[in-house]
């Protein structure tokens, strides 16, 4: 692909170049202009190893990271008899690189090419929020235990607490960052013979390298999280033809769209309660240390196809109708391996299939009143996955780290072994449907009043599986106006209603509805039982209905432009968001959404130019959270 | 429990020719940024009967007598007070001369305060750049 593209520039460039030859040789007078710059950047205060870099100003500059760097750039244009060209360029340093260009033959064959290049510095979370852990110091051997408090004197010594939770970051000082770079180009084909048929042609190849922080649990599971770093290589290759025809009244316009995705960097593994060859949990595991290197932190290659209608009906000059049709497929290909659950195989490819039709028909009903009436349905579906588990039983009380499963379990009394199936259905699989109009009145000369409409309702084809609703049906109110009170001055209101019957929720969420989860329930049955759950102390407990989705929304937008004098202008603009779900167990969700600002710019004298603004954020949420005590 | 983020953003540029062929540019652009949780409300709930579980600590601290108390996680708001502070600060200036060749120089200044450093450590950061270049048009 990277190669076909190569080869397609180095033609389009030939075919400049043989155009242009044949202008120029006419030349009579000044057909070129353009600007070198020819410089260098010094960093006064460079990025210094103790500063992350990964907020404010510093997070996409790569110069920071440099005591020198150059600034190269430029830009030429030529124009003559038809051929026209236009490139520009700048080089700051390996990881900014900006270079666009566009080359036109007389209109008829018009090509466009843009590269670009930028650092991305990422966090690096050190995981020190993650030291839920209470050891006496008698523990000597765990990494920070004296960071606990001094416990020597309760239990006579010995271990204080079995729930914990710990961290390793086995790349500490790794500083993690990512350099995106992207070329876009295309040609457009408008043929002068056919001038109702145009042919485009676009191509865009994206390429992340880098390396980026990747966590897993590790020998005591959820109890014990490790980080590493992870190498970063991946490509993304598109390709898009389109098609525009247009006859009479009615234009056309045909697309496909291919993507690749391919990521070339290994996988990482890891060796899960690797510590010991009979360590404590090893048989209240799925899979133990003797199942070896497993992979975790996996990013699939997928393919991604799309292919788009579009038609557009100017019926008279008052009616036009519009509708468009978009198919697309993404399939995960990374997953058609001999089946092998712990490598992420499942013997097939995985497909998500998306269907949408959209229409609007635009009337102007009169001088002063406009109609718009729309629809759309999409549909989703996803494919069914066969899961097959390990299901590992041991007999009660048997001691820890008895069997491994390298040693199996035939002919052991009272232990188990064998492999259960299950179909994993996606949440993903939905049919949408909308319907709207929204009218538009031109009371007066500089007032305009807009009011509309719109029913949507989604249906979630698998939501037995989920443990949500089945469907939400939303309404959506909105009124706006518009008014030029004078020449100066300007002023927009906008108010939106929402309605949600049923909003997305998910039933058995958390606790009770009256937020408590009771009293402490103790272990839980069939410790040594690889299936058990935390139940019933933890999961029965369960069952009240949580969202953080909306039930209603009240949203209030004002907006005014004055400008009193030919030397001042000023905004100002405010957006409130109201949003509230008392469809839930226990305490409403609520949200409050406020952000507000005004801005002017004054030129006091010629040749001076002052603009300043101010923009204030607030947002909150408010909602029920329960805690459960989980032991070990 | 509320949730809250709050954003306060100035921003500030202007431009001066001083003679036709000398300019000065110079922006400013400051946030300050905080999101804190409040009104915890967890009931006290405790593990009872569990020899690692239910032990007396209140030798080590009066006021928190249980091992675990989900209670304690009231206090929890007291870590999440999280603030930041950025500047982002450029100030230039270009000379251009009748025969195409132009002298650009440009001061920049991005510094990041991390008040309350949590997961991801003291995130704070100030760089200063000089940049400097020579042009000529044609």
């Amino acid at each position: 692909m990277k190669k076909a593209a190569i080869l397609f520039m180095t033609a389009i460039f030939a075919l400049a170049i043989a155009g242009a030859s044949a202008v120029f040789a006419e030349d009579d007078g000044k057909w070129y202009s353009g600007e070198l710059k020819v410089g260098a950047t010094t960093a006064l205060d460079k990025l210094h190893g103790d500063e992350s870099g990964a907020k404010g100003g510093a997070e996409y500059n790569s110069s920071v990271g440099y005591k020198w760097t150059t600034y190269l750039g430029g830009n030429l244009e030529l124009s003559k008899n038809g051929f026209d060209f236009d490139a520009d360029a700048l080089y700051r340093d390996v990881d900014d690189q900006e270079y666009g260009g566009e080359v036109s033959l007389r209109r008829i064959l018009i090509y466009k090419a843009d590269y670009g290049r930028f650092l991305h510095r990422l966090d690096h979370d050190y995981m020190e929020n993650l030291e839920a852990h209470i050891f006496p110091p008698a523990s000597t051997g765990w990494k920070n235990w004296a960071s606990s408090p001094d416990l020597s004197g309760i239990n006579g010594g010995k271990t204080v607490g079995s729930a914990n939770v710990y961290h390793t970051d086995l790349a500490p000082d790794e500083m993690f960052e990512i350099t995106r770079s992207q070329l876009q180009h295309g040609v457009k084909l408008n043929i002068p013979q056919i001038p109702n048929l145009k042919f485009s042609f676009n191509h865009r190849f994206e390429q992340r390298k880098g390396e980026r922080q990747a966590m897993t649990n590790s020998k005591c599971l959820a109890c014990h999280i490790v980080s590493r770093s992870q190498k970063i290589d991946e490509t993304t290759n598109d390709i898009n033809p389109k098609l525009s025809l247009s006859i009479g009244t009615l234009a056309m316009e045909f697309s496909y769209m291919h993507r690749e995705f391919d990521v070339d960097n290994e996988d990482l593994t890891n060796i899960y309660n690797g510590l010991k060859k009979k360590e404590l949990f090893q048989n209240r595991l799925q899979y133990d240390r003797t199942t070896g290197a497993l992979p975790y932190s996996r990013t699939p290659d997928s393919t991604k196809d799309t292919y788009k209608g579009k038609i557009r009906w100017d019926i008279n000059a008052d009616n036009t109708f519009v509708a468009n049709y978009v198919y697309s497929q993404s399939t995960n290909r990374s997953t058609r391996g001999a089946y092998d659950i712990l490598t992420g195989n499942y013997g097939q490819e995985l497909d998500l299939d998306s269907n949408i039709v959209n229409a609007r028909f635009h009337s102007r009903l009169s001088r002063a009143l406009s109609l718009n009436v729309f629809g759309k349905y999409q549909n989703l579906d996803n494919e069914n996955v066969d899961i097959r588990k390990n299901v590992r039983k041991n007999p009660a009380g048997a001691p820890g780290g008895d069997v491994t499963l390298s040693e199996g379990y035939i002919g052991k009394s009272g232990y188990s072994y064998f492999e259960e199936e299950e179909v994993r259905h996606s949440g993903y699989n939905s049919d949408t449907y909308e319907l709207g109009t929204d009218i538009t009145w031109r009371i007066m000369r500089g007032l305009r009043l807009r009011a509309g409409y719109e029913f949507k309702r989604e249906q979630r084809n698998n939501y037995r599986y989920h443990n949500v609703n089945h469907s939400t049906k939303e309404h959506i109110v909105t009124l706006s106006t518009d008014w030029r009170a004078s020449h100066d001055l300007k002023f927009d209101f906008d108010y939106k209603f929402e309605y949600y019957n049923d909003p997305y929720v998910l039933k058995e969420a958390e606790c009770t509805p009256d937020g408590s989860y009771g009293a402490y329930a103790g272990l839980p049955a069939g410790l040594y039982d690889v299936t058990r759950a935390y139940d019933p102390a933890i999961y029965s407990k369960r069952v009240a209905a949580r969202s953080n989705l909306p039930e209603y929304v009240h949203e209030f937008k004002f907006k005014t432009h004055w400008h009193p004098m030919s030397m001042l202008t000023t905004n100002a603009h405010v957006k409130y968001r109201y949003a509230n779900n008392s469809d839930v167990d226990g305490r409403d969700w609520t949200r409050n959404f406020l952000v507000a600002g005004f801005s002017g710019t004054i030129t006091p004298v010629k040749d001076f130019v002052f603009t300043a603004g101010y923009t204030y954020l607030y947002d909150s949420y408010d909602s029920q959270y329960c805690i459960a005590i989980y032991d070990g | 429990m509320d949730y809250r983020t709050e954003a306060h953003t100035i921003n500030a540029n202007a431009s001066y020719f001083i003679l036709p062929n000398w300019s000065i540019t110079t922006d400013l652009a400051f946030t300050l940024g905080r999101g804190n949780i409040t009104d915890l409300n967890f009931d006290s709930m405790y593990p009872t009967g569990d020899a690692k579980l239910d032990l007396d600590v209140s030798a080590v601290n009066p006021n928190m007598p249980h091992l675990y108390d989900v209670a304690y996680l009231n206090n929890m708001d007291k870590y999440s007070d999280l603030e930041y502070k950025q500047i982002d600060f450029n100030v230039g200036t270009s000379y251009r001369m009748d025969n195409g060749i132009g002298l650009t120089l440009n001061y920049s200044l991005y510094y990041y305060d991390d008040n309350a450093p949590y997961v991801y450590g003291d995130q704070g950061s100030t760089t200063q750049l000089l940049m400097g270049y020579l042009s000529y048009s044609f």
